[in-house]
């Protein structure tokens, strides 16, 4: 049998293979995807960023009406879910009586976890009704005039259901890593200013939020990776439709709701899926380089903060 | 001289208790205008906790409670009618480490002439110039005013924090260990500060260090345990103790 001073080798050895698998699955993953979209990239170019005909019968194709229609919906999913994140963010660290505090940051931590196909069913039992029926008539009676306000057909899916559950579905990320980055500022820095006469707002403003704000940042990072990948609810609430996106209420495509929707036709015709996959190939750019600068971001905050404030940065 | 004698603040029968833990017991003394005092005493005798008792920084410690008073210029300030942040305008605070705000040099001695409503730019930026110098570190800084406070030494910050407890002009200046985390040459600048202040100030200070207190005291008391063990001028305090303990303390060992 084996000598005893082999085993722990072994283990090692075992682990590491499970290790590898992982990393070199990653790898492949990233070959096959440069391997298909090749076809697309040599024949199409850059042109493919901006032009905007997506017609695969004529094999016209172009990505821009997706990726207007993707950071569309980002951001402003990315701009409802920062205010009320900052909010949350503050009330849990600084006004929440302890008791509660426990409670609601495991109710939101909870919403991090929901499937995204339930946020999408939710979405289409309540918010597109009410976009259709109290929101789009209202809109339509007052700001017709306005450009990025028009309603062109009031049926409630469309840019702003898409990006109103696309906003719930980050703000538990940006909210509780606002609430994190606000219990690591030094308590003698919030001191030094309540002893001034600071109220807590004041501290809150002045010195909590400029000291937490790098982790901040790292947060709504890590919410734009996650809404410019988000799928599932997409595809039920945006309308499917690859025009780009001419108001809040009109319909649109993004990246993944297409490939969601068109990928296991596209791959009938090789043009058509290579551009298909380049089109994957884009947003697992953009999404790596986002979440690398993201964590990024954090871990330095982490640990720039404690020497600075331990050893008076001198 | 007269001024000299005049009390500034005064406590009575104060107790704290944080949770289940008595941590300051029936302390009473007084603190005269225009003086130092230091309290020394081991770590965890509740010196820097009776500091903070004297401008309720204790007041959002959740499980702290306080009996007893304490007076400034014969007011008590725990009566319910009191301003907390008018209390603290007028009581400077300095802390253990550096804590300037991330904000630039100016911005932090501004930062308390600024929460307290003051706009005209012209009054703060002459104020702030003057509680730079006064605190010896305008010559330093004053081509850099606009630097990040983060960028200076750690002596310096400590000096820019006193500019900021100065700059609201308060009557009372609390210090929690001001040099305990500075090399001795940035210390002694410090401590020669403080000299100098007395006349403009009732200074408090919280101290472990036995022969900086005994250079800048007027008066001093030992803390143990959470009780004040003895509290007398600093003639007498540091030359004839009346207390055993005390003696112990100061010839240093505990």
């Amino acid at each position: 049998m084996f000598n005893l001073k082999y085993k722990d080798d072994l283990y090692k050895l075992i682990l590491s293979v499970f290790v590898l698998s992982v990393i070199s699955v990653f790898l492949i993953a990233v070959i096959v995807i440069l391997f298909y979209s090749y076809p697309a990239i040599i024949r199409y170019g850059f042109s493919f960023l901006w032009v905007k005909a997506w017609n695969p019968p004529k094999e016209v194709f172009g990505a821009l009406t997706f990726l207007i229609g993707t950071f569309t919906v980002t951001f402003l999913a990315l701009l409802f879910a920062i205010p009320f994140s900052f909010g949350i963010g503050i009330f849990l660290q600084e006004y929440c009586p302890l008791f509660l505090r426990g409670i609601f940051t495991v109710i939101i931590e909870m919403m991090a976890g929901i499937p995204s196909v339930v946020f999408g069913v939710w979405g289409v039992l309540t918010i597109v009704p009410w976009l259709r029926q109290s929101v789009e008539p209202f809109f339509d009676r007052y700001f017709s005039g306005i450009p990025f306000l028009r309603v062109e057909e009031n049926i409630g899916y469309g840019i702003l259901a898409a990006s109103i559950v696309v906003a719930f579905m980050i703000l538990p990320i940006i909210s509780s890593i606002t609430k994190d980055s606000l219990a690591s500022v030094p308590k003698i820095a919030k001191d030094g200013a309540l002893a001034m006469g600071a109220t807590r707002l004041d501290v809150i403003k002045d010195v909590s939020m400029p000291y937490a704000l790098n982790g901040i940042y790292g947060g709504i990072i890590l919410g734009f990776g996650r809404a410019v990948g988000e799928t599932i609810a997409v595809v039920l609430l945006i309308g499917n439709q690859a025009v780009i996106p001419k108001s809040l209420f009109s319909v649109g495509y993004t990246i993944s709701s297409l490939l969601a929707n068109t990928f296991t036709f596209a791959v009938i015709s090789p043009i058509y899926a290579s551009a298909e996959v380049e089109l994957a190939l884009i947003l697992l750019a953009v999404s790596l380089i986002i979440n690398i600068v993201g964590r990024n971001i954090l871990n330095k905050v982490i640990g720039g903060r404690f020497n600075r404030s331990r050893f008076g940065g001198g | 001289m007269a001024e000299q004698n005049e009390i500034k603040a005064e406590v009575k029968n104060l107790n704290f208790y944080y949770g289940n833990y008595h941590l300051l017991k029936d302390i009473n003394l007084y603190f005269k205008k225009n003086s130092v005092c230091t309290l020394l005493g081991p770590s965890g005798c509740g010196k820097s906790t009776f500091l903070r008792t004297l401008n309720r920084m204790n007041d959002y410690t959740e499980g702290a409670k306080l009996t007893g008073e304490v007076l400034i210029d014969g007011k008590n300030i725990y009566k319910k009618s009191v301003d907390v942040v008018e209390l603290r305008r007028n009581i400077g605070m300095v802390f253990q480490n550096p804590n300037p705000f991330p904000k630039s040099v100016f911005d932090n001695v501004a930062f308390g002439l600024k929460i307290h409503g003051i706009k005209n730019r012209e009054f703060i930026t002459e104020r702030v110039e003057k509680c730079l110098k006064y605190a010896g570190l305008y010559d330093e800084v004053k081509d850099n005013l606009h630097k990040p406070a983060f960028s200076l030494s750690g002596g310096q910050q400590q000096r820019l924090c006193i500019a900021r407890a100065i700059a609201t002009n308060p009557s009372i200046l609390l210090m929690d260990e001001p040099t305990a985390y500075l090399d001795p040459a940035s210390a002694s600048i410090i401590l020669d500060l403080i000299t100098t202040f007395k006349k403009y100030y009732t200074i408090i200070i919280v101290s472990h260090n036995i022969q900086q207190a005994g250079r800048i005291s007027d008066y001093s008391g030992f803390f143990l345990d959470g009780e004040l063990i003895e509290f007398d001028e600093a003639g007498n305090f540091f030359t004839r103790p009346k207390d055993k303990r005390t003696e112990n303390f100061i010839t240093s060992r505990y």
